[in-house]
């Protein structure tokens, strides 16, 4: 297993917000895409506060998930750009494949669950 | 016949009590008095079109650098930036149909800032209170003066261990889940 991916295990599991910030940025997006991105996947389901985000995306970088991607300038005002780096991108693969699984594995353990309920 | 169209009120919140605040400040803004400055205990409001305004306060004290990118965050989502004091950052918005719109959406975010304010008050209390406790027993000025002196800085000292406390015990509650917010 490779250094990159030992690293990235360690990251694991992600918070519901942190996973949605990340898979925004496979990407490039500033933190308002971020937030609006996150509603249209989530279907409106899931909302993500400035406060909330503007909390997060230190950690990220200190994680080194994400790193800066240049300025992007809208109605004049400069705002940053996020990306992922190659230790979030893999962190995103990982968490994903995990996710999978625990869905995979409940989906087998709910439908005996529902048979039981038709007997 | 001049309509005060400004006004100053005095208010004490404790810091893991901003819901209340926040509460406040937009039956205030319901009755037409629109916070202008907020300077600690002391709330300007001016005077304007009664309105159904939320408010939200943060903790946070974004670097000069990181300023701008703060500020443009909240903006960009809808908040207007009232004022802020002592890293406590005042925000509000129009308060729509739906509950109320949040600025921290998961418990991990309010866990981190109720750490941030209990961090400070936890320096705050080891620099200035710790060396105080410590000088109990030595020799100390007599006279009514310096009793009232070292009463109301036990006070003050209960109160600051009692904050401290309470801000734990918040933090934990959010934790464990029983609390949205």
């Amino acid at each position: 297993m490779s250094e990159l991916e030992d690293q990235a295990r360690n990251a694991l599991p992600l918070t519901e917000a942190t996973y949605y910030v990340l898979i925004s940025l496979v990407e490039p997006r500033h933190g308002y895409g971020i937030m609006q991105n996150v509603t249209a996947l989530s279907e409106n389901k899931v909302r993500i506060g400035p406060g909330t985000l503007y909390g997060a995306l230190p950690n990220l970088f200190k994680q080194g998930l994400i790193e800066r991607a240049g300025e992007q300038e809208t109605e004049g005002e400069r705002r940053k750009v996020y990306a992922l780096t190659k230790l979030g991108r893999s962190v995103v693969l990982l968490e994903c494949e995990r996710l999978e699984t625990l869905a995979r594995i409940g989906r087998q353990a709910a439908e005996k669950l529902r048979e039981e309920r038709k007997e | 016949m001049s309509e005060k169209n400004t006004k100053t009120v005095i208010r004490i919140f404790w810091a893991w009590n901003h819901g209340k605040e926040e509460r406040w400040l937009s039956r205030m803004a319901r009755d037409g008095w629109h916070l202008a400055a907020p300077r600690g205990i002391y709330y300007r409001f001016e005077k304007g079109t009664p309105a159904d305004v939320v408010y939200r306060l943060d903790y946070q004290n974004p670097k000069k650098a990181d300023r701008k990118e703060y500020l443009n965050l909240f903006g960009d989502a809808g908040w207007d930036h009232v004022g802020e004091f002592a890293n406590w950052q005042y925000f509000r918005t129009a308060a729509g149909d739906g509950p109320s719109p949040e600025i921290h959406t998961d418990p991990e975010s309010r866990m981190a800032m109720y750490r941030r304010v209990l961090g400070l008050l936890t320096v705050i209390f080891i620099a200035v209170w710790v060396p105080a406790i410590t000088s109990i027993g030595r020799p100390q000025p007599s006279g009514t003066f310096w009793v009232i002196v070292r009463l109301s800085q036990g006070i003050l000292m209960i109160l600051w261990i009692y904050a401290i406390i309470r801000l734990g015990l918040r933090i934990r509650e959010i934790r464990q889940g029983r609390t949205g917010r």
